[in-house]
């Protein structure tokens, strides 16, 4: 089996399991597991991933490296998720630019943190370690804020920009995210996505998020709304045709629905992937 | 600074109320988002527990169970960074509480068997083919991984979450909980006192399966005769078939 990452992908989970082994979708080229969910697991979870790594090339998105954390990542945690991500031979393996500990207490949530100098210089020794450490590229997301951490010093965009950049590591860009943090913190979503290192991206996160009167929270819960998939499509008009995953982990809709939710993601990935071909070709014929 | 910031965050969603000071340190005033994280995160660690523990927290008196999270919010917090670690976490805090009010005198054991209900089903520990001999009687037996032997003082494990028995019998009773091979469905068996304490004394590992029937005889004053080789032998042939027991050691 080809075990390359492209086109559209699912993130996988457990509600969804049924559906997915049973009625694939034809446009569904990949999935992304949650490490943390298989590692130090036995029964019936690391024999349905067998089954799934039989059909699909998989791909692996954590949640617990706390890269921002200011406490040492727990060495077991490490050597267990080495292992892991042998096993299941990803090409890469993304965590977020967020912490998750701190004094010992697990938040098991991605808190925000300060976009200041010193962060990047932490977040980047981490990412060196964590990738020395796993033994694959490691890739960074940015994730949803609700808030702006007293001492940050620049913004969002310009914090990504210099981890990924010092860190010689790739980015997974979360569309969503840099739309809800629009939304939340007033600016304009396309001018922090332009701003982003965008050819470091190696992965494309969608998802839909819900409107409150607090705000916009990135549920993983909804449709996505026609504004992010612009946004998709403005974004890869500029990244070209990078793996695009599809995350829903809540308020699940019917399989059909999501199906075409994939393909609808999917005609964006073969528009960008003919914007490619032409940019080639037009490339070629100027070389002559 | 760094370090003390995420402190404040963490004391912030985990304090029983978050205290003036660290909400000041935050700029909470400016920024009611700070109070969505703390939201966030006791709603999805609540969740969590409560999947875990549905007959427990159905069982105990007005809002007692969501008063005990708080508690191991407040007092604990979780340390695991696997999600799934969070109840057992939550139960040996529980555990420590020496009084119980709001809760029936069966509470504990129902607690423990709900936690090893999902234990079963999660564990990764697996005897390798390489650990696993010939059956012997005069060897140190190997049983499947997922094997949890419990002496409850209340027949919690006759009820069920779609119907629970009422009211508990009380006992002791001896049950072991083990995932089946084949379908990974967890299974919980009922024993009688000498295969508790039999069951119970395998899974130390160490004594050989002769010193293991001989201890459970003794602690339970039976006579080791024809009849009750008899029925160790069936106990063991149907341990055998369920996929309890494996083997000996090597």
């Amino acid at each position: 089996m080809n075990r390359s990452i492209a086109g559209v992908g699912l993130g996988l989970r457990w509600p969804l399991l049924e559906d997915l082994l049973e009625h694939p979708s034809a446009e569904l080229a990949w999935l992304e597991i949650a490490p943390e969910n298989y590692m130090r697991r036995g029964g019936r979870f690391p024999a349905t991933l067998e089954t799934c790594l039989e059909r699909w090339p998989v791909v692996t998105h954590g949640l617990s490296l706390s890269l921002g954390g200011t406490e040492a990542p727990d060495r077991s945690y490490l050597h267990t998720l080495r292992d892991f991500l042998q096993r299941v031979q990803t090409p890469w393996h993304s965590d977020h630019l967020c912490f998750s500990i701190a004094s010992g207490t697990a938040a098991h949530d991605l808190l925000p943190l300060p976009f200041s100098k010193a962060m990047v210089t932490q977040v980047v020794d981490r990412i060196r370690s964590a990738q020395d450490a796993l033994g694959v590229p490691i890739a960074v997301e940015n994730i949803s804020a609700y808030v702006i951490v007293p001492g940050s010093e620049m913004t969002e965009s310009e914090f990504v920009t210099e981890v990924v950049q010092r860190a010689e590591c790739q980015l997974l860009l979360d569309v969503n995210n840099v739309f809800v943090n629009a939304q939340n913190h007033g600016f304009d979503a396309k001018t922090a996505l332009a701003a982003m290192p965008l050819d470091r991206v190696v992965q494309l996160h969608m998802a839909g998020h819900e409107r409150t009167p607090e705000g916009c929270i990135d549920t993983h819960a909804e449709d996505i709304c026609d504004d992010v998939f612009a946004l998709l499509a403005w974004t890869l008009q500029r990244t070209g045709p990078v793996p695009i995953l599809l995350e829903r982990d809540d308020n699940f809709p019917s399989w059909e629905h999501l199906g075409r939710e994939i393909a609808k993601l999917h005609a964006c990935w073969s528009d960008a992937t003919r914007a490619a071909s032409v940019e080639n070709a037009s490339a070629l014929r100027s070389s002559f | 600074m760094q370090a003390s910031y995420q402190q404040v965050l963490v004391r912030v969603c985990f304090a029983r109320e978050p205290a003036t000071v660290d909400l000041a340190l935050l700029e909470a005033e400016k920024q009611p988002g700070w109070l969505l994280y703390r939201r966030m995160v006791r709603a999805r660690l609540t969740q969590t527990i409560e999947h875990a523990f549905p007959r427990l927290r159905a069982c105990v008196k007005d809002d007692a169970f969501a008063v005990w999270i708080e508690d191991y919010f407040a007092q604990v917090g979780p340390k695991s960074v696997y999600l799934r670690d969070v109840p057992g976490e939550f139960l040996s805090f529980f555990e420590s509480d020496s009084e119980l009010p709001q809760a029936p005198p069966y509470a504990r054991d129902l607690a423990r068997l709900e936690w090893t209900e999902l234990d079963v089903a999660y564990t990764f520990e697996e005897a390798g083919v390489d650990r696993v001999g010939e059956f012997s009687m005069h060897k140190p037996p190997v049983l499947n991984g997922s094997l949890r032997v419990l002496q409850l003082q209340w027949a919690v494990h006759r009820g069920t979450r779609e119907s629970p028995m009422e009211p508990v019998e009380p006992g002791p009773v001896w049950v072991a909980l083990y995932r089946d091979p084949a379908s990974h469905d967890v299974r919980i068996l009922e024993l009688t006192q000498v295969t508790g304490v039999l069951l119970a004394a395998m899974q130390g590992g160490q004594q050989s399966l002769t010193q293991c029937t001989e201890h459970a005889a003794q602690v339970t004053g039976a006579t080791i005769d024809t009849a009750w080789v008899t029925a160790l032998t069936n106990v063991l042939a149907d341990f055998f078939d369920r996929g309890i027991l494996l083997g000996s050691s090597p």
